[in-house]
């Protein structure tokens, strides 16, 4: 493989994987910080 | 009233991946990029995903959440009384899909019971193997079966059935994928078939044909236009996100199609003696040469070992297994929630459609061809759904269904006015394009396109589609004065 065949198979890889993977950990990020937010809630409801 | 929701936003995404990740993925994209210039495919196929699958499911995840309805009634609330028929045609393409893709669930799991006990490598012939089964009855018990299967899911409903099945079968065909993954890139000569998938060939991106294909795989195996998605976006949770979760859907189900592509041709390449890309690019009967034919055979030359082939072989057809199932569950499901908006309890409605899934399969069980008719009718006519979903974020207004909907309480990711241009202009001009190109190609490999009775032509694809426009047209007051929104 060239260079140049090695640089376009990351960069599609990189796209869908890496946008995929992106994504997964945005979610994840953000229903920690959902839960987090409720636990914070039920404390000072408490 | 809803009654049942996913319990997470994990087993939303989870369900859903497994509408998304079908058969289409593991068999059809491999030889779409092998018949289309390898890498130079890759390019508009990524393109489309934006502009086509990932709008798609957006809106088809706000339709579901928004009115808790089956494409029926999610048409008459968003684009009002009057297209009631368009719901019901979207949700009929995708059961009269339901009714064959139930018989192709049903030969991959004999063919994974075939690893399994050995019998598939008791042949060196598989083409012959492939006839003798597919030319019997034993389909037709394999498709009782794969509907059991479909139906006793769906019986059990949201929670129980549908959320707890696909976490476990879309996690575990990942987990197959990444260690048949593992195996394929290790084997000897492997490096030829990842390099010819990602290398890009620049003249095949000047032929319009391979941007068409290229969203062609996107129309037909993201699962985004079929009205599955929006189904399942009826028990989502109001503070549920939808641009990000329709993102990982479009993201991961292409990803997926990427490690099975990347499986495909490492194996291919590894372990043909002959025209590994000739190979890949035969479709065989019903597009299943690949599958049902050349890789069996292939994975009889993996090593000296029979257990050891027999494991892969068996792994590849659980993982195949685990994506048609997934997919026939979400057609099952959009059937049975339908007639919940009728009014039906979901066992009856349940008992119902696997009585009738089955009945209706029959003929495609027995009849290759008939199966070929029906696929070629119904998938065209998934582009035809595609644009009516627009159709219907049009009607409601765009704008308006971007910021009251998509954008409303809940969502993580505010999605901007490309939205609008997208779901206005580029989906419409794309499914219209789609569609003639696909219906005007037909007119060439038949003489006599115009004729209703042939296998796949323009004849065939309008007069059933006219048939069923016109019942639902006729009926259309009926059909909304049934549906309580």
């Amino acid at each position: 493989m060239n260079v140049s065949e090695i640089i376009f198979g990351l960069f599609i890889v990189g796209i869908i994987w890496g946008g995929f993977i992106y994504l997964i950990i945005k979610a994840v990020k953000l229903e920690k910080k959902k839960s987090d937010n409720y636990g914070k809630k039920n404390i000072t409801i408490n | 009233m809803q009654s049942e929701f996913f319990t997470s936003r994990w087993g939303l995404v989870l369900s859903t991946l497994g509408i998304a990740v079908g058969t289409g993925n593991i068999w059809r994209f491999s030889r779409i990029v092998a018949q289309n210039g390898g890498g130079s495919f890759l390019i508009p196929w990524v393109i489309f995903l934006l502009i086509w699958s990932v709008p798609l499911i957006i809106s088809e995840f706000a339709l579901g959440k928004f009115t808790r309805k089956a494409p029926i009634g999610a048409f008459i609330k968003t684009a009002g009384n009057k297209f009631a028929w368009m719901g019901a045609f979207v949700a009929f393409v995708s059961t009269a899909i339901m009714f064959y893709y139930s018989v192709v669930t049903g030969w991959c799991i004999k063919y994974l019971f075939s690893s399994l006990s050995g019998d598939l490598f008791k042949t060196s012939n598989h083409l012959q193997y492939w006839n003798e089964f597919s030319s019997g009855f034993w389909p037709i018990y394999f498709h009782f079966f794969a509907m059991i299967i479909g139906s006793t899911v769906i019986y059990k409903g949201v929670v129980n059935g549908i959320e707890k099945v696909n976490k476990i079968l879309v996690s575990m065909l990942v987990v197959v994928l990444l260690v048949l993954f593992a195996r394929a890139i290790t084997l000897p000569n492997a490096i030829e078939g990842i390099k010819y998938f990602f290398t890009p060939k620049l003249e095949y991106l000047v032929d319009y044909k391979v941007w068409l294909n290229a969203l062609t795989q996107n129309a037909w195996d993201t699962g985004a236009g079929w009205g599955l998605i929006l189904t399942y976006a009826t028990y989502m949770k109001q503070k549920e996100d939808i641009a990000l979760n329709a993102s990982l859907i479009g993201f991961g189900n292409n990803s997926i199609s990427l490690l099975a592509g990347i499986i495909i041709f490492s194996t291919v390449f590894a372990l043909s003696s002959n025209d590994a890309l000739q190979q890949i690019s035969q479709s065989g009967p019903a597009n299943t040469g690949l599958t049902f034919i050349v890789l069996p055979q292939l994975f009889l030359k993996m090593s000296n070992s029979l257990i050891v082939n027999t494991t892969f072989s068996s792994m590849f057809f659980l993982a195949l297994s685990f994506a048609a199932l997934t997919s026939l569950i979400s057609m099952i499901e959009l059937a049975v929630k339908t007639l919940i908006d009728f009014g039906m309890q979901r066992k009856t409605a349940t008992i119902i459609i696997c009585f009738l899934g089955f009945i209706l399969g029959i003929p495609s069980a027995l009849n290759i061809n008939l199966l070929i008719n029906q696929d070629w009718v119904w998938g065209v006519g998934l582009i035809l759904s595609g644009a009516f979903i627009s159709f219907a974020v049009n009607k409601y207004g765009t704008d308006k269904f971007r910021k009251e909907i998509i954008n409303a309480m809940g969502n993580d990711i505010k999605i901007g006015r490309w939205y609008f241009w997208i779901m206005k202009y580029i989906v419409p001009i794309l499914a219209i394009l789609l569609l003639s190109w696909w219906l005007i190609s037909s007119t060439s490999w038949d003489k006599e396109w115009w004729n209703p009775f042939h296998r796949e032509n323009l004849g065939t694809s309008l007069f059933q589609w006219l048939i069923v426009i016109v019942i639902f047209f006729v009926f259309n007051k009926k059909i909304a004065s049934k549906i309580s929104t």
